[in-house]
Parts: C-alpha cells; sequence; structure tokens
C-alpha cells in the first residue's frame, strides 16, 4: 500500500485561522515537490468551507487535510521527560528533538476535530512546529527571540543554544481589522516587548540578554515594522516573509515520511 | 518525528468509483475467458465430428472404389465368359462342320486342335481320292497343310499338319 501511495500525487490541503473564519490553500505534490498550486480562498462559512475541501480532494486520489492551530492556547514544555507533580494525561503532546515540547488540550482537540467534522481533519499542527520549522536550522547556532505572526497569533520563542527555553503566545483577534497600518504595526510591536519582558520576568536565565529577534512574518508587514521594533527593543531584527499555507503543505508531507 | 496532534485518517488509494471499475473488468473479464473456453470447446466438438464424417466419406469412397472396381472386374469376366462360350460355340460348330468334310473314304484315328495348327493321323484307302476330296477342303481352310502318306496294308496310313497363319 505504501508502495502505490508513493506513486500517486498526493493532495495537501491546508486550513488556517483567519480574522474571519478560514484560509483555504491546496497543493498537489509528490515526492517534495510541487505539482500544482490552487489558489487561497478566505472562507468564513463551515459548509461552505466542507464543499471547496471536497472539491480540491476530487483533486487526487489521495489526499491529506492540515489545520495549523492558532486559536486554541498551547503550552510550553522545557523538558520532554516527565514532569514530577504535573499530569500531562488530559493534554496531547509532541516532543522536539527530544529536547522540549509543547501540548494541547485533549478536549479543545476534540472539538476543533467535531467543529471540523464534516471537513475532516487528517493533521493538526502547532504555530511551536511552524515556528521551529522556519527558525530552527538558524537558531541553532545562534541565540535569540524566534517569532512567528499569522493573521490570528503571535508566537514568541527565546532559543538558546538550539532549545527553546520560553515561550509565550498571544492571540490576535482584532488587531488585523485595524484601519489604521500604523496602530496595527504598534499593537503587534507592543506584543513583542510585553513578550520579551515576560521572559526577562520569568529569570529563566538571567545572564541571557536578547539581542536578536527573528522573525517569521506570515501576515505581510512592511519595513516599518522592523525598524519600530529595533527602535523600541534595541534589538537586530531579521525578518523574512513565510508563506504559512505552503509551509503547512511541508509539514503535512514531512509527516508522511 | 511525529509532530501532528492527531494522526492521519486511513486513506484508501484506489477509490470506490476506480474500485467499481477494475471489479467489473475483472469480471468482465472471467465472462470473457469461461465464453473462450465454452466456444473452444464447441468448436473442438464441432470439428471432431467433422473429422468423424470426413473419415467416413473417405471410407465409404474407398468402398465405392472397391465396388467399382469389382463391377469392372465382373464386366472383363463377363467379357472373357462371353468371348470363350462364343469361341467354344465356334470352335464347337467348327469342329462339327470339319468333321462333315471328312469323305467316307478317310477314316480319321486322331485329329489334335492346339493353337492355330491341326494334326491328323488316320487311314484312307486311296490318295488320289484323299488328295481330291479331303486334302482339297484342308487347303481351303488353311494357310499351309501337308500329309504324309505310308503304305500300309488295305490302304494308306496318313499323318497331316494344317497351320492357319495369317494371309
Amino acid at each position: 500500500m505504501k508502495f502505490l501511495e508513493s506513486l500517486v500525487a498526493k493532495m495537501y490541503i491546508t486550513l488556517i485561522h483567519s480574522t474571519k473564519g478560514f484560509l483555504v490553500y491546496a497543493e498537489l505534490r509528490k515526492n517534495f515537490k510541487v505539482i500544482k498550486r490552487y489558489e487561497a480562498q478566505s472562507i468564513t462559512e463551515l459548509e461552505m468551507l466542507a464543499k471547496v475541501v471536497k472539491k480540491l480532494e476530487r483533486e487526487s486520489s489521495i489526499s491529506y487535510i492540515a489545520l495549523l492551530e492558532t486559536q486554541a492556547e498551547q503550552g510550553f514544555l522545557p523538558t520532554c521527560q516527565a514532569i514530577e507533580g504535573v499530569d500531562l494525561s488530559s493534554v496531547e503532546k509532541v516532543c522536539v528533538d527530544q529536547k522540549w515540547g509543547f501540548y494541547i488540550s485533549k478536549d479543545v482537540l476534540h472539538d476543533r476535530q467535531k467543529s471540523l467534522k464534516k471537513v475532516g481533519l487528517d493533521f493538526i499542527f502547532s504555530p511551536f512546529t511552524m515556528m521551529h520549522q522556519f527558525h530552527g536550522e538558524s537558531l541553532q547556532n545562534d541565540d535569540g527571540l524566534a517569532v512567528l505572526i499569522t493573521p490570528t497569533l503571535v508566537l514568541c520563542s527565546v532559543y538558546k543554544e538550539g532549545v527553546v527555553i520560553f515561550a509565550k503566545e498571544t492571540l490576535m483577534q482584532e488587531e488585523l481589522l485595524l484601519v489604521d497600518p500604523q496602530v496595527i504595526v504598534q499593537k503587534y510591536v507592543e506584543v513583542l516587548q510585553k513578550s520579551v519582558q515576560s521572559f526577562y520576568d520569568t529569570k529563566i536565565d538571567d545572564a541571557m540578554f536578547i539581542e536578536k529577534v527573528f522573525i517569521a512574518d506570515g501576515v505581510g508587514f512592511e519595513s516599518s515594522f522592523e525598524n519600530q521594533l529595533e527602535e523600541e527593543l534595541f534589538v537586530e531584527v531579521t525578518k523574512q516573509s513565510i508563506d504559512l499555507s505552503h509551509e503547512l503543505c511541508i509539514l503535512s508531507e514531512m509527516e508522511l515520511t | 518525528m511525529r509532530q501532528s496532534f492527531i494522526e492521519p485518517r486511513k486513506k484508501k488509494v484506489i477509490g470506490s468509483e476506480l474500485k467499481w471499475l477494475l471489479v467489473s473488468m475483472g469480471v468482465l473479464f472471467v465472462l470473457m475467458v469461461l465464453a473462450s473456453v465454452l466456444l473452444n470447446s464447441v468448436i473442438a466438438n464441432k470439428e471432431a465430428r467433422i473429422n468423424t464424417i470426413l473419415l467416413k466419406e473417405k471410407r465409404l469412397k474407398e468402398v465405392q472404389t472397391e465396388h467399382l472396381e469389382e463391377i469392372e472386374r465382373f464386366k472383363v469376366l463377363k467379357k472373357l465368359r462371353e468371348d470363350i462360350s462364343t469361341n467354344n460355340r465356334l470352335k464347337k460348330e467348327n469342329v462339327k462342320n470339319f468333321f462333315d468334310l471328312v469323305p467316307d473314304e478317310v477314316v480319321l484315328k486322331s485329329a489334335k486342335l492346339r493353337g492355330t495348327t491341326l494334326r491328323l493321323t488316320g487311314m484312307t484307302l486311296s490318295k488320289r481320292i484323299y488328295n481330291k476330296t479331303f486334302q482339297r477342303s484342308l487347303n481351303s481352310l488353311f494357310t499351309h497343310s501337308t500329309t504324309h502318306f505310308k503304305k500300309i496294308e488295305g490302304g494308306y496310313a496318313f499323318r497331316n499338319i494344317s497351320v492357319m497363319g495369317e494371309k
């Protein structure tokens, strides 16, 4: 069956929470190569979402549907080992490099699968995975703050010696609906400032001072955002645009290997 | 390393439509094979029957030829029998006629006809009467006729050879 599957081009359909519903995107892929891209669509109603997904599913005999979960809160685990006094039976845990991890409530997962039952889900990825996929390599030998910005969430993680030692996620429901772009930028800068402050407040590593910020921008900010951030936080900012939907397709394909 | 919170659902490489198509093709293939086997069997039976009929026809022709040959042989035999019968009748008549030619003065002791040669022995009272009567008859009937006489008491013994050759 695996052999047969390897011969077939698979359809990867991705769902990303947007401010008013979901952003649906799909790629037909085979052996880590994109055969065809399908234009992203913003859909607000679940009925319509199910209809669009079913239509995309008909493009291939095998299709996988992945969701980037950016609306439910997820926790950060500084270790992959069992933590004394902490019961993790009610959460679903994912480990990264056997060094650190993250988790989500099983109830939340159940609710999400239930609400998207008509659509059907094969993967639910955490922004932590997305962030590590994007920044992981560059932060193996470079300490700093890694940031992932999606339309509904900002995830900040502090990397030290290739391992996340602190993480904070902030849900952004209405900020992108603001009319004035400058105000939007200011809101996001404030979120990052608060995250950095939280890191310092936790005193996880007193000796560490954040000098570099690596931003994966999934929203599409202009360079004024970088400039403002550098001025406010006194840090060196490296901002790269991230195609969240495309990255989600890659994650889905990697998950099958 | 697993990164998704959930496991993917099980996938079927072959969709239901394709599955039905393959099953239909399979059934069609089986039906075609069965039909082919059935047709081959029917054809084989027909061929066997045709071969049997051809064999019978050949045998009948052989019997017919044998019968025709037998009929031909019977025809030849019949003709031969008729020829022999005719010859015998003619010979009988000739012999009868021949003996009618023998005059009273000539007494035949033996007469042997072998092929076209007649050998006669006998006796006569007078050579003159023999030559004037019986020898003349022989000369008219045969191509060559020669008589040798020997004087005996009371007459002459004679020995005649007459040959009926082609003229």
